[in-house]
């Protein structure tokens, strides 16, 4: 185990590296019985959370056809210094691992054993300005709102016929 | 005759749905508190705009009404007041998701708002990795709000004193009476769901730490988790629904909510005031029993013969839970949509359909038929069978049990078949439509039965690429399906008799 962590861990950070021969998630779902069992590549942005159970753990990653979780050493996810949320674009990760339709290991999951594990682009903050038009927007509607509950306010203390 | 409405009619509707859209409009606060918690800008200014809608639609259609004391209601009134209430809640709530981004169209916004209010669960959002935290809590609130009943929160707690109030509450499908007053009893059903939020939180805020999440992300999640298995919604914060959390516990404890979220409201009040021999004994509980061990046992039978899951443990994560999570029409996946198609076989997916459309128990969150229906209807069909094979002179009563004893007289029967017969149109529609627009026959059965009964599973049909008439047939079985036809009826029939009426 530590072996293989290490092993990733020397592989880190890979200037340049692409995903050439990177399956789509899509691909892996559509056939998953044709890759079951086989080495597949992957390539997409970290998600959500780093889920750490003992020495090893999940990172779910994501790519525009779908997303699938990924089970590696744990000093292999530590390298993962992003992961994806609404402020937050996550570390674009380059996984090469056994590919499981339905693996026996973690209750039928479809997932993948990474056997390697490569950051190959860090991710960062995002910053989502405000836009001028929607603080327009949103004043006009709670003055709307005011002046409706104001008038009925009024309406229901007179009590006009 | 059809009688036609007349301008007071009129008048009556739209000062109680404006009492509803109001309230559904003053909940937008809670968006707004995480947005601000959160450092969500963007957010809470689209859901303020949401707000401010809703206070000036709301109230204005309250000024319709002149009088200082608040109008009673018709019966007609009543259901036609709690289908509009829906519709234009609708038709606001997709403003602050248009307004976000992450959906493709006014259209896929309100799908998903119905989709939430009827907690079935189908999604069509954008980036579900990237939503804000503010945007995903109300997804998951409008699922539970909706599974309590918008009109219920309005008479539980902002509608006071009103005369009529029953009759709305009707028009909402809910016709459970735990108290003798409908007010407490709608107050009721929230002190129980309270309960039932702050436990089931709490332990899947536990659950969370232990399979390695950090506390907030935590505590964030096992609040929507628990809103939408209690709703037996099904949304989830990200794409792969329960999956994504790779853990035996955490989807046991999830299951544990789902499946009491689909028992009876006044089953839950028995068992809290002590009655607990009420869960042996009711109709609907031995119903599911029956039923979800059969359709469970065909689903193991033919995945365990055709291979797809190896060992036991992954046919019950797989299989039993696919199963569970369709009987008791929640909607939560721990296999990809897609997977349902091209894994499972025949007899697994009619297994899965006949779970979805069979739905839970009434007066609950759930949809589907509902086990009290189907209870009804084997003792009707068996007692009719008896009637045959004794003597002409014989006298036979069917009773139930079902919190008391009941006979089971021919007007409940065919009431209960009636209703039962009206999904099952409904369901043939969907899928014609869904076959119509190019999709092949099995996945557009199971789409249907999933959005007729409320549940949410896919066989990947489901997206924003469907084309609009789908979507268009989907939002209205959704909403149909909800409110168990009869609301949704008479307002067409109001204004049709709006029309033609003399």
């Amino acid at each position: 185990m530590l072996v293989a962590a290490l092993l990733m861990l020397a592989g880190a950070e890979a200037a340049g590296a692409t995903g050439q021969g990177a399956l789509p998630v899509s691909e892996l779902i559509e056939h998953a019985a044709e890759y079951d069992g086989q080495t597949v590549t992957v390539e997409g942005e970290a998600v959500g959370d780093l889920m750490l159970r003992g020495e090893s753990g999940w990172v779910n990653i994501s790519d525009p056809t779908g997303d699938i979780g990924v089970w590696a050493p744990a000093q292999a996810l530590r390298q993962i210094r992003n992961l994806g949320h609404y402020q937050t674009r996550g570390d674009r990760l380059l996984v090469t691992g056994r590919f499981n339709r339905a693996d026996p290991v973690h209750g039928g999951d479809l997932d993948l054993h990474a056997e390697s594990l490569l950051v190959v682009a860090s991710g960062g903050r995002v910053d989502h300005a405000i836009p001028k038009g929607s603080l327009w927007l949103a004043l006009s509607a709670l003055v709307l709102g005011g002046a409706m509950t104001l008038a009925a306010r009024i309406r229901q203390r007179i009590g006009v016929k | 005759m059809i009688r036609k409405p007349t301008l007071r009619d009129f008048r009556v509707i739209a000062f109680y749905t404006g009492k509803v859209v109001v309230w559904f409009g003053l909940l937008m606060l809670i968006p707004i508190g995480v947005g601000l918690l959160q450092r969500e800008w963007k957010p809470v200014l689209d859901f303020a705009t949401g707000l401010g809608l809703c206070l000036a639609v709301g109230y204005g259609l309250q000024l319709q009404w002149t009088d200082r004391s608040a109008p009673d209601l018709s019966w007609t009134q009543g259901m036609v007041a709690a289908a509009l209430s829906w519709l234009v809640a609708l038709l606001l709530g997709a403003v602050p998701y248009m307004l976000s981004g992450y959906w493709l169209s006014y259209l896929d916004a309100a799908f998903d708002v119905m989709s939430g209010f009827t907690t079935t669960g189908l999604a069509l959002v954008q980036d579900l990795n990237h939503v804000p935290d503010s945007l995903n809590t109300w997804r998951m609130f409008i699922s539970w709000l909706g599974g309590q009943g918008m009109v219920v929160l309005a008479l539980s707690f902002f509608v006071q004193g009103l005369p009529g109030a029953y009759k709305i509450y009707v028009g909402e499908a809910k016709d459970e009476r735990l108290l003798p007053n409908v007010i407490h009893t709608a107050r009721a059903i929230w002190v129980v769901s309270i309960v039932y939020l702050a436990v089931g939180t709490a332990l899947l805020w536990a659950a969370g730490l232990a399979i390695g999440l950090s506390p907030g992300r935590s505590l964030l999640h096992g609040l929507w988790i628990f809103m939408a298995a209690w709703s037996t919604g099904g949304f989830a914060p990200n794409p792969q629904n329960i999956l994504y959390y790779h853990s035996f516990p955490y989807e046991i404890v999830g299951a544990v909510f789902l499946i009491i979220g689909s028992f009876n409201f006044n089953l839950h009040w028995s068992v809290w005031m002590g009655n607990r021999s009420e869960i042996r004994r009711n109709l609907e509980t031995v119903t599911f029993a029956v039923s979800s061990t059969l359709l469970a046992a065909l689903v193991a039978w033919e995945l365990g013969r055709s291979g797809v899951y190896a060992d036991a443990v992954s046919l019950f994560r797989k299989g039993y839970y696919q199963l569970i999570s369709a009987h008791t029409t929640t909607g939560f996946m721990t296999i990809y949509a897609r997977q349902f198609v091209l894994e499972w076989g025949p007899l697994a997916l009619a297994a899965m359909i006949v779970a979805m459309v069979l739905g839970g128990s009434a007066s609950s969150t759930a949809g589907g038929f509902k086990m009290l229906r189907v209870g009804i209807f084997v003792k009707a069909l068996a007692h009719d069978v008896r009637r045959l094979l004794m003597p002409e002179s014989a006298v036979s009563v069917q009773k139930f049990h079902m919190f008391r004893t009941v006979v089971l007289e021919d007007k409940t029967a065919r009431s209960a078949m009636t209703i039962m017969l009206l999904y099952v149109a409904t369901l043939t529609v969907g899928w014609a439509v869904g076959a119509a627009c190019g999709y092949d026959l099995v996945s557009a059965l199971f789409e249907s039965a999933s959005v007729t009964g409320n549940v949410g599973l896919s066989a990947g049909l489901t997206s924003p690429t469907m084309p609009a008439v789908l979507k268009v047939t989907y939002i209205l079985i959704m909403w149909l399906g909800r409110l168990e036809f009869l609301s949704v009826f008479v307002l067409f029939g109001y204004v049709y008799a709006g029309v033609k009426g003399r």
